[in-house]
């Protein structure tokens, strides 16, 4: 398991001349500096990365971290993703978008890219509020919220990203807090290092928009798992809330070969080295007579 | 001397009617003719009505004409639907366990009983295969062309594939010659010479291929690295053909979980700097809508083939229509430029190929290839396409050792044709974001007021660099005609044959001469370029288009604010026949 060492290099090489517009004492800026002392950690450079960011406050990111990035439509981060991972699958692809990008119009690409195992991590910040558009109820709002849109309870259940990766047998599948630096980064490095589909749930308070679910509201829930689950019950079980308890850590993990990996093509070579030539065609052309 | 034949095969959908149609098409193709073939069929997998129009013609054919010379039918329906094509002294044959009679004196109908043979014969699926056999012989011809081209197809499925098909094909043929029946023609005495075409060119340069086929090999050949599409009729073929060619060239080509996934994963691979491309059909192009708008903004290459199909919403999912011009130019929300190619013939596909990359890269905008189930799906005679000549044009990637020198990278830089040069992500030096959001230099979210008029005003002038190099129409045929058809996309090729059959008349001084003026390069418009060439249309011109709403024609009239002196539209699913276009020629 990789640690965040006591000397480590400054992280402000992820810098951008921005500084963060969120409001102050968003989750966030914890999410921010974990990801800054991950890729630290793992000593990827800036340009030696590829981050697809969501639409929404979590999105907002991709002005405040360098790397070589892409901001895209709301719900369609995970899809230009796993197109460019095909397209150089040695570089590592980092997708950063909140709980209503993912799970409501993004919610399709998040199930078929954790089945199809893609070698992508996703960072989900989970803050159960869409915050960009001042507080709607998102997909992972609790039965109980109120909002503008839906003045009386919300009805619905949340949506559990956890356990849907789970279910279709993702990778690595993990659960941090945006109040726990430390412990998220040691989660992101090695989500990052995992060679499938890895998922970081973040639990993220919104100061602003969801005050109910504070950082101690969220501190005297978390409780992290010991060991992985390797069996898919145990982990849809594990990651499941309780009115008293929500497991953190990573909370299952297989060994699944990542999509890229069944192409021959991709053997030897990315595709980005052998795209751009002109190909002979002769031989299938006599196909045609 | 018959110079041209026409045939029509019918049956229920998994009856093999496909199989007939491409082995006559080919069989005729290898003896010299050059042929079209055109497939029709309903949105089921069994039963219904399928048919396959197979038409050659000793000189150039470009499409469908209306009489049919032979007809097979291999059920009931055919020939209750399909008998009124067949002309006068032509003939009809028919499986026996159909229970028909004719009272016709005019057409000869021949019983044979294909299905009693292929079943005799230990085959029951070959009945087609028996079809094939007979109407050789019904034609005059042997068997020998088609056994060695049976033998080519079925060269993957074994030995013991091919000798059952050739078994069941010289049954059918045997049959008929022993009923001492007289050809209808006489094939092999209307050629030339063994080994040369029937026009006297060498057969062996001749591709009998179609839209969807020509489009897959102008993209492998123009180093294309990702085709991903979600099933569309009747785009579904190019991801079929794709795939089966992956592992020889080393691309990957993949079904997407939908069309927005699609979409989305060409352009994530183009901004890390593969050409990828993705295919679909008018509801599929709807989804994939915004992520046009993402392409436009970002600046990031996109390739998109749009095979028309009628609309709205699920239509006539196996038919013919060009009826998705105005929403391609205008599909998406914002302003930005983006490319409308539309193909008229199977060469203009393949090298449109190499356009469509091309101009995706140089101006990083999308691109849509537009094709119709016509031009799809029908298989023609066309010369040995060769990319010899096209080359590939990457446009401004900028080279990594020279961003080494840079301090400052600006991948949205200002520039005089609006065209900044893109890093590609890995590349040192080189980092940027590529944003959906209004952006500065370096791609990081602006919303001031200077920056914002700057980034459209940059991202348009791309629209007007690109408008002045886009290729005008084709003026094709004699420059003294006295009526011009005016075609885009697919209507080339009806427009074509209608021209050549007037023209052939008009020698013997009956009717007037006509020309063809032909868009192909279809958006943004080159609006000099267009006018000039106006300028040397016929007094008459006949615009023809397959929508009911003459949207080409609208969109002329707004850009160029030029009107045709009449028009012809068709929006019944079927294609153009030239017949039809010679009609209204005529009443000009």
């Amino acid at each position: 398991m990789a640690k965040i060492s006591s000397n480590q290099k400054n992280p402000n090489s992820y810098n951008t001349s921005v500084f963060p517009t969120w409001c102050p004492g968003c989750g966030d800026f914890g999410i921010w500096g974990a990801l800054k002392q991950a890729l630290e950690l793992l000593e990827i450079n800036p340009d030696q990365v590829a981050f697809f960011f969501g639409v929404g406050c979590s999105g907002n990111i991709s002005s405040f971290i360098r790397g070589y990035g892409f901001h895209s439509l709301h719900g369609r981060a995970i899809a230009n993703a796993i197109g460019a991972k095909l397209a150089n699958h040695k570089m590592p692809v980092i997708v950063i978008a909140g709980d209503g990008d993912l799970l409501g119009e993004g919610i399709s690409h998040f199930i078929h890219s954790a089945r199809a195992n893609h070698d992508i991590t996703v960072i989900l910040h989970n803050n159960g509020v869409f915050g960009l558009t001042t507080g709607q109820a998102s997909p992972t709002a609790v039965t109980g919220f109120k909002s503008k849109p839906i003045p009386t309870e919300i009805t619905d259940e949340p949506v559990n990203p956890c356990a849907l990766a789970i279910m279709h047998q993702a990778g690595f599948v993990s659960r941090g807090f945006a109040g726990d630096q430390e412990v998220l980064c040691n989660l992101i490095s090695q989500a990052i290092a995992h060679p499938g589909f890895s998922l970081v749930d973040v639990l993220q308070p919104c100061v602003t928009f969801n005050p109910d679910k504070s950082y101690i509201w969220y501190r005297q829930r978390i409780n992290p798992v010991k060991i992985p689950a390797k069996d898919v019950l145990t982990g849809i079980k594990n990651s499941l809330w309780t009115d008293k308890r929500i497991a953190t850590g990573i909370i299952y993990q297989n060994s699944r070969d990542a999509f890229h990996t069944n192409y021959p093509q991709l053997q030897t070579e990315t595709l980005l080295a052998t795209t751009g030539k002109k190909r002979n065609i002769q031989k299938l052309l006599k196909g045609f007579k | 001397m018959k110079s041209e034949i026409s045939i029509k095969v019918g049956g229920p959908a998994g009856a093999g009617v496909k199989s007939v149609g491409q082995i006559l098409a080919k069989t005729l193709q290898r003896l010299g003719f050059h042929v079209f073939e055109y497939p029709e069929y309903p949105s089921l997998i069994r039963g219904g009505h399928n048919t396959e129009l197979i038409q050659a013609l000793v000189e150039k054919k470009y499409s469908l004409t209306k009489p049919v010379d032979l007809l097979i039918a291999l059920d009931d329906k055919t020939l209750s639907l399909d008998l009124p094509e067949v002309i006068p002294g032509g003939m009809v044959i028919f499986d026996s366990k159909i229970d028909f009679k004719s009272n016709s004196s005019k057409i000869k109908f021949l019983s044979i009983p294909m299905s009693d043979i292929a079943l005799k014969l230990g085959n029951p699926l070959t009945a087609n295969i028996v079809a094939v056999g007979a109407a050789l012989r019904v034609m005059g011809s042997t068997t020998e062309t088609t056994s060695k081209l049976l033998a080519d197809q079925f060269s993957q499925k074994g030995p013991d594939v091919i000798s059952a098909n050739i078994k069941s094909l010289e049954a059918g043929w045997n049959f008929v010659k022993d009923k001492s029946f007289h050809p209808i023609l006489d094939l092999i005495s209307d050629l030339p010479a063994k080994g040369r075409s029937a026009s006297g060119g060498k057969v062996s340069n001749e591709l009998m291929m179609n839209g969807n086929e020509a489009l897959s090999s102008g993209a492998i050949s123009a180093g294309m690295g990702l085709y991903t599409a979600y099933p569309m009729t009747p785009s579904t073929p190019i991801l079929h053909f794709l795939a089966a060619h992956q592992n020889e060239f080393g691309y990957i080509s993949l079904q997407a979980a939908d069309e927005i996934t699609s979409v989305n994963m060409v352009i994530g691979a183009m901004h890390m700097g593969v050409r990828a491309m993705c295919g679909t059909s008018g509801g599929g192009f709807a989804l994939m809508n915004e992520s046009l708008a993402l392409s436009g903004m970002t600046e990031t290459p996109l390739v998109l083939v749009l095979v028309q199909r009628p609309g709205p919403a699920t239509g006539l999912p196996t038919w013919t229509e060009q009826g998705e011009l105005q929403y391609a130019v205008h599909a998406a929300h914002g302003e930005f430029l983006r490319f409308v190619l539309a193909p008229g013939d199977i060469e203009e596909t393949f090298q449109m190929a190499f356009d469509a990359f091309n101009l995706a890269e140089r101006y990083q905008t999308p691109v849509i290839i537009m094709l119709d189930k016509f031009l799809s799906e029908s298989s023609m005679s066309s010369g040995n396409l060769s990319s010899i000549g096209f080359s590939i044009d990457r446009g401004k990637i900028t080279d990594p050792k020279k961003l080494n020198r840079v301090k400052n990278f600006q991948r949205y830089q200002l520039t005089a044709d609006g065209v900044s040069s893109r890093s590609l992500p890995g590349m040192e030096n080189g980092i940027f974001c590529a944003n959906s959001d209004e952006h500065e230099y370096h791609g990081l979210v602006d919303e001031s007021s200077s920056m914002r008029v700057w980034q459209v005003d940059k991202r348009l002038k791309k629209m007007e660099t690109a408008s002045k190099m886009m290729p005008g129409p084709q003026l094709i045929g004699p420059k003294d005609a006295k009526i011009t058809i005016v075609t885009w996309g697919s209507g080339k090729l009806p427009a074509q044959q209608a021209m050549m059959t007037m023209n052939k008349k008009q020698e013997t001084g009956n009717n007037e001469k006509v020309n063809l003026l032909h868009f192909s390069y279809i958006w943004p418009m080159n609006a000099n370029a267009i006018r000039e060439a106006l300028k040397n249309c016929a007094t008459s011109t006949l615009l023809i288009e397959q929508n009911a709403t003459g949207q080409f024609q609208s969109l002329l009239k707004e850009q160029i604010g030029w009107e045709p002196t009449a028009y012809l539209r068709k929006y019944d699913g079927r294609p153009f026949y030239a017949e039809e276009i010679i009609e209204k020629v005529v009443e000009l």
